[in-house]
C-alpha cells in the first residue's frame, strides 16, 4: 500500500497526460502578461479545485460514477491530471477578457468553450484518461457550462476584488 | 441523525463566518479556499481509498456526512483560524491559539468516529495531531505567502 500509487503499466493515459501538459503548459509562461500574479494563480487554481469537487462527489467510491486515469484508487497520475484544467481555464478567460464579449457573443464563447471541453472529454476517455462506469458522455456537456459559466464569475469577482486592494475595509 | 448534526453544524459555522469581521481579504480568502479545498480531499482520498487508515462507513449519510466535513466545515474551519490568528498580538498567544486550532480539528475528526462516520484503522490519534498541524501550517505559509504578493501589487494591509 503505497499513498500515491505509480501506475503498473505506464501506457497511452500516462502519456497522453505527460503529453498533453506539455503542450499547454508552455503557451501560459509565453502569452504576453495581462493580469497581476494574484489573478493568475487564483485563475490556474480554480479549475483544479472545481473539477477535484466535482470528481470527489461523482466519482470517489460511494457513487463511483467512473474511474479517473487506471484505478478507483487516487494515484499520482490522478494529481497530475488536475494540473491539466489550469491552462484550460485560464486560456478560457485570457481570450474572455482579450475580446471582452457581451450578451450573445459571450453566450456562444460559452457554448462553443463547453463543446470544446466535451470533445477533449471524448478524446480523454479514448486514450482511458477517464473510464466511465454508470456515466454517459452527455452528462458532462451541462457541467461543463455551469463550470464555464462559474470561472466567468469567479473571474468578475476576483477582478473586482482586486481593484479594493488598496482598501482596509475587507468585508 | 448524525447527518443532520453535521448539515446543521456546517450552516451555522458558514453563517458565522459570512458575518464575522474579516482581516483576510477577499483575494486571500478565495485563494486559501481553494487550496484547501484542493489539498484537504487529495489528504482523504489517500487516506481513504489508497492506504485505508480511515474507512468510512458504507452508508450514502457517511458517505455525505464526509462530503460536508471536506467540503465546508474543514475550509471554513481554516479560514476561521486564520482569521482569529491575524488578530492576536504576541508569539505565545498565536502559539497557545495554534494548539487549541489542532485540538479543535481533532475533536471534529473524534465527533465524525462517534457518530460512526469513520472508523480508524492502523491510525494512532498522533497521526491526526501531525495531519491537523501540517494543514494549519500549510494553509498559514500559503496566506503569507499570497499577501505579500498582494503586497507587491498595492495591498495595504493593518
Amino acid at each position: 500500500m503505497s499513498l500515491l500509487p505509480m501506475p503498473e503499466l505506464f501506457d497511452k493515459n500516462e502519456w497522453f497526460i505527460i503529453i498533453s501538459l506539455l503542450v499547454t503548459i508552455p503557451p501560459v509562461k509565453w502569452l504576453p502578461i495581462r493580469f497581476p500574479l494574484s489573478i493568475t494563480l487564483l485563475l490556474l487554481l480554480f479549475p483544479v479545485t472545481v473539477s477535484r469537487v466535482v470528481d470527489k462527489v461523482i466519482s470517489a467510491p460511494g457513487l463511483d460514477f467512473y474511474d479517473v486515469v487506471d484505478t478507483g484508487k487516487f494515484e499520482f497520475f490522478d494529481l497530475i491530471a488536475y494540473i491539466l484544467y489550469a491552462p484550460f481555464g485560464y486560456f478560457f478567460i485570457y481570450i474572455y477578457d482579450y475580446y471582452r464579449w457581451s450578451r450573445y457573443k459571450l453566450a456562444a464563447y460559452i457554448l462553443f468553450s463547453s463543446l470544446l471541453g466535451w470533445g477533449y472529454e471524448a478524446v480523454c476517455v479514448y486514450f482511458d484518461v477517464f473510464e466511465y462506469k454508470a456515466y454517459e458522455s452527455p452528462y458532462s456537456f451541462p457541467v461543463y457550462l455551469i463550470s464555464q459559466s462559474l470561472t466567468l464569475l469567479f473571474f468578475h469577482y476576483i477582478f473586482t476584488a482586486h481593484k479594493d486592494l488598496k482598501s482596509n475595509e475587507f468585508y | 441523525m448524525g447527518l443532520v448534526v453535521i448539515i446543521d453544524f456546517s450552516l451555522i459555522l458558514l453563517i458565522l463566518y459570512t458575518l464575522s469581521k474579516k482581516r483576510l481579504h477577499h483575494l486571500e480568502q478565495a485563494f486559501i479556499s481553494l487550496l484547501i479545498l484542493f489539498s484537504f480531499t487529495v489528504f482523504t482520498s489517500i487516506f481513504v481509498d489508497n492506504v485505508r487508515w480511515w474507512e468510512i462507513s458504507g452508508n450514502i449519510e457517511s458517505v455525505l456526512g464526509l462530503k460536508f466535513f471536506e467540503f465546508i466545515i474543514v475550509p471554513v474551519s481554516i479560514l476561521f483560524y486564520l482569521n482569529i490568528r491575524l488578530s492576536l498580538l504576541t508569539r505565545l498567544i498565536r502559539f497557545l491559539f495554534d494548539m487549541v486550532s489542532v485540538a479543535y480539528f481533532m475533536l471534529m475528526e473524534y465527533g465524525l468516529i462517534q457518530m460512526k462516520f469513520l472508523t480508524h484503522q492502523n491510525w494512532r490519534w498522533p497521526s491526526s495531531i501531525i495531519l491537523w498541524g501540517t494543514l494549519l501550517l500549510v494553509s498559514l505559509f500559503f496566506q503569507i505567502s499570497f499577501r505579500k504578493i498582494l503586497q507587491r501589487e498595492g495591498g495595504e494591509f493593518r
